[in-house]
């Protein structure tokens, strides 16, 4: 058989239109929207298995046998503050401070330690040198100092000390 | 997931061929195509060539319903298969839809069902080996056996050469 014979064969039998089905199109793509769903048992399948949990726990607390409830009396010895035993308060005895050191005794003040040299000044340009105090004109002793060959210098006395102030230092009478 | 515009079109183009195909098998095939189609959209990713894949499923369908309802009422369905039409009054065809439908119907299965996904389900020998199971150089064989069966079932003349 040449393939022009089929071709017309083909042509012929392409012409023949299938019997369409006697599906409701719309119930069709209602029932595909349905099905396209997903997840669709999730919710059915939560609610199922916590109904059957309820109904678990409902059986399982209507079971308990509903006993009086016991009194038990807990008796709880009291509490009794201890005696602690306290050791004897003893005061630290501070270190022994070491020995202060030895002070050289200083020679007791002369009478004249209380006067300062300006009131002497003044006690002396006021009333003249015979106010002055005793033992401050006892001290007016000359200075001696011995030289190399012996000899003995006396150099005078301490200004102001050796001798009275019968003069003024800056020369005027 | 499909879009509902693609599938209507699926739906609109290929319900008859994939009914045709199934009346192969079963007396009610409007059943059987439409699970097909919801095991289509059920599908988490759509198949890359979803005509082969309904052609596919409605074969399987149609034969567990073959198998379902010959241990049911094997003569009840016979005597409706009989009786089915298969194609539509002669209009645009020089055939007689009756007469092809009963050529058709002495056709062995493979033969039959490699004209039939073909002609009528517009599948290419490629899709109709992976529907049928086989290469597509042996469904070639069939169809073309089929054709042969078919015109000297349906006294189709060779046209005269010149």
């Amino acid at each position: 058989m040449s393939e022009k014979e089929l071709s017309e064969l083909e042509r012929a039998l392409t012409g023949l239109q299938p019997k369409p089905p006697t599906l409701n199109r719309d119930d069709l793509l209602f029932r595909a929207g349905r099905a396209s769903v997903r997840g669709r048992w999730f919710w059915p399948l939560t609610a199922l298995c916590l109904g059957v949990v309820s109904v678990c726990l409902a059986v399982v607390l209507w079971s308990q046998p509903q006993d009086e409830p016991e009194i038990r009396y807990v008796y709880v010895p009291k509490a009794v503050p201890m005696q602690v035993p306290q050791a004897p308060f003893v005061v630290p005895q501070p270190a022994p401070w070491p020995d202060p050191p030895e002070i050289e005794q200083s020679p007791p003040p002369s009478p004249l330690s209380g006067y300062s040299n300006w009131r002497l000044q003044q006690q002396a340009i006021r009333f003249g040198v015979d106010s002055l105090p005793a033992t401050w004109t006892q001290a007016a002793q000359p200075l001696q100092v011995r030289t190399a060959d012996g000899a003995d210098l006396c150099v005078g006395s301490r200004p102001g000390l050796a001798e009275p102030l019968t003069r003024f230092p800056w020369g005027e009478q | 997931m499909m879009d509902p515009t693609t599938f209507g079109q699926l739906v609109d183009e290929h319900a008859a061929g994939l009914a045709l195909y199934a009346r192969q098998w079963c007396a009610a095939p409007e059943d059987v195509v439409q699970e097909a189609f919801l095991r289509l959209v059920r599908q988490n990713k759509a198949p890359d060539t979803p005509v082969p894949w309904l052609y596919r499923v409605v074969r399987n369908l149609a034969i567990s319903a073959l198998r379902a309802s010959e241990r049911r009422k094997k003569h009840e369905h016979i005597a409706a298969q009989r009786h089915v039409d298969w194609f539509l009054p002669k209009e645009f065809s020089a055939l007689d839809g009756q007469t092809a439908a009963g050529a058709l119907r002495g056709l062995p299965q493979e033969e039959r069902e490699a004209i039939t996904l073909h002609l009528w389900g517009g599948l290419t020998f490629v899709e109709v080996a992976e529907v049928l199971g086989s290469v597509s150089s042996t469904v070639h064989r069939w169809y073309t056996a089929g054709l042969n069966r078919l015109r000297e079932r349906l006294g189709v003349t060779c046209p005269k050469k010149n």
